[in-house]
């Protein structure tokens, strides 16, 4: 009585690493019980062993025992390689200037897409700039397009002006040492300025 | 009388400079950069002291003008000196030069407050002209070359244009008031 359980589970063990199942008994088993899986075979399969009806028990056991956790901890490991490689492949995401993007925001990705594939009037209206420095504007004439921004950088050691000769609506009052000042240009024309403060800085700006 | 007072200012002014230049040349050991960036502020204090008594004291717009752009360049260029000496860790250093100059200024704002109207204007314009083209020459020939931090000599040659614009302005106003 005792000897036929140990003698069994050595066979399911055996049956089991060679991974092959001839039995047609082993349908009829799984469909007796549909609800229940893995580890929870092996309490009705012991129910079942007698020692007279080694097949039955033999069956039983191929199918419900060490099978099913094998099974059990495959599934486990592809879902946790899964759900690791999907994680990677999120941390990947990253912006067109090449900054990752993490998944708990999607809505920057998706900001940063359109804005490559798409550019906004705004971020194609580039700033024009003009450095002043050495008592000079560089360049003294700037071409720019209807619509678009100049903006003066004044990196000369003093305060300087961007102001308009003749008519004209520039008008930066002073500029220091180290600060900015910018000016957008609606309409095509030319428009020539100076500094007040050093009347011999000139420049141009040239709106097409 | 007043025009021997306004002729002395002048001299003064030319004296001052060429004293630094006379000291650079007779002494082996150039000027530190700590004393070339004190001579710098002097400089620059020394007129923008004359300055305000000359926005203060003319009623000529032209002068007044003037004497407002050196008040406000010069006080730039200096906070600029200072903020570069704080920032490079340099402490501007007295020495033989910058006390002269310092001396030279007072003596020659002491001059000016005994002047007024279209005397006063003409000899602190003349002293404008003559202090810059002094200025020019010491900063380009003296300071730039003996200056060893690269920031701070920089700083100095972007000076040289800014002070080139005021000797400009201080000769057309010179030509206006004759």
């Amino acid at each position: 009585m005792t000897a036929a359980p140990s003698e069994v589970e050595r066979e399911g063990a055996a049956w089991a690493r060679s991974d092959v199942n001839t039995d047609p008994v082993q349908p009829a088993q799984h469909s007796s019980t549909p609800h229940r899986q893995g580890i929870d075979y092996v309490e009705p399969v012991r129910s079942a062993i007698s020692p007279d009806n080694s097949l039955e028990a033999k069956t039983v056991r191929i199918v419900s025992g060490p099978v099913s956790l094998k099974t059990l901890a495959f599934c486990g490991l592809v879902i946790f390689i899964v759900a690791f490689l999907h994680g990677r492949q999120m941390s990947r995401l990253v912006t067109p200037a090449g900054e990752p993007i993490s998944r708990e925001s999607p809505s920057v990705a998706q900001t940063a897409t359109t804005l490559t594939v798409a550019p906004t009037p705004q971020s194609s209206a580039a700033i024009a700039g003009v450095t002043i420095q050495l008592v000079k504007f560089t360049p003294e004439t700037m071409e720019v397009s209807a619509g678009q921004t100049v903006e003066w950088v004044n990196n000369d050691l003093t305060p300087h002006t961007v102001t308009s000769q003749g008519t004209g609506d520039l008008n930066s009052g002073s500029i220091d040492a180290g600060a900015s000042w910018h000016h957008t240009f609606r309409q095509a024309g030319n428009f020539p300025y100076y500094c007040t403060f050093h009347p011999e800085m000139k420049g141009t700006v040239i709106v097409k | 009388m007043r025009k021997i007072i306004a002729l002395t200012i002048t001299t003064a002014a030319l004296a001052a400079f060429t004293t630094v230049r006379a000291q650079s040349e007779k002494t082996s050991t150039a000027p530190t950069d700590p004393q070339i960036a004190m001579i710098a502020v002097t400089a620059n204090t020394v007129d923008i002291d004359v300055g305000k008594l000359a926005a203060d004291k003319t009623t000529n717009p032209k002068v007044k003008e003037f004497a407002e752009l050196m008040i406000r360049d010069h006080t730039s260029v200096n906070n600029q000196a200072t903020a570069l000496a704080k920032k490079l860790n340099v402490t501007p250093e007295e020495s033989a030069t910058s006390r002269k100059l310092k001396s030279d200024g007072e003596k020659m704002i002491a001059q000016l407050k005994k002047l007024s109207g279209a005397e006063f204007d003409k000899a602190y314009i003349d002293n404008e002209v003559s202090y810059h083209e002094a200025v020019i020459k010491v900063v380009t020939d003296t300071l730039i070359p003996n200056t060893k931090n690269a920031q701070l000599k920089a700083l100095l040659e972007s000076a040289g244009p800014i002070f080139t614009s005021h000797l400009n302005h201080a000769k057309e106003a010179q030509a206006s008031l004759r």
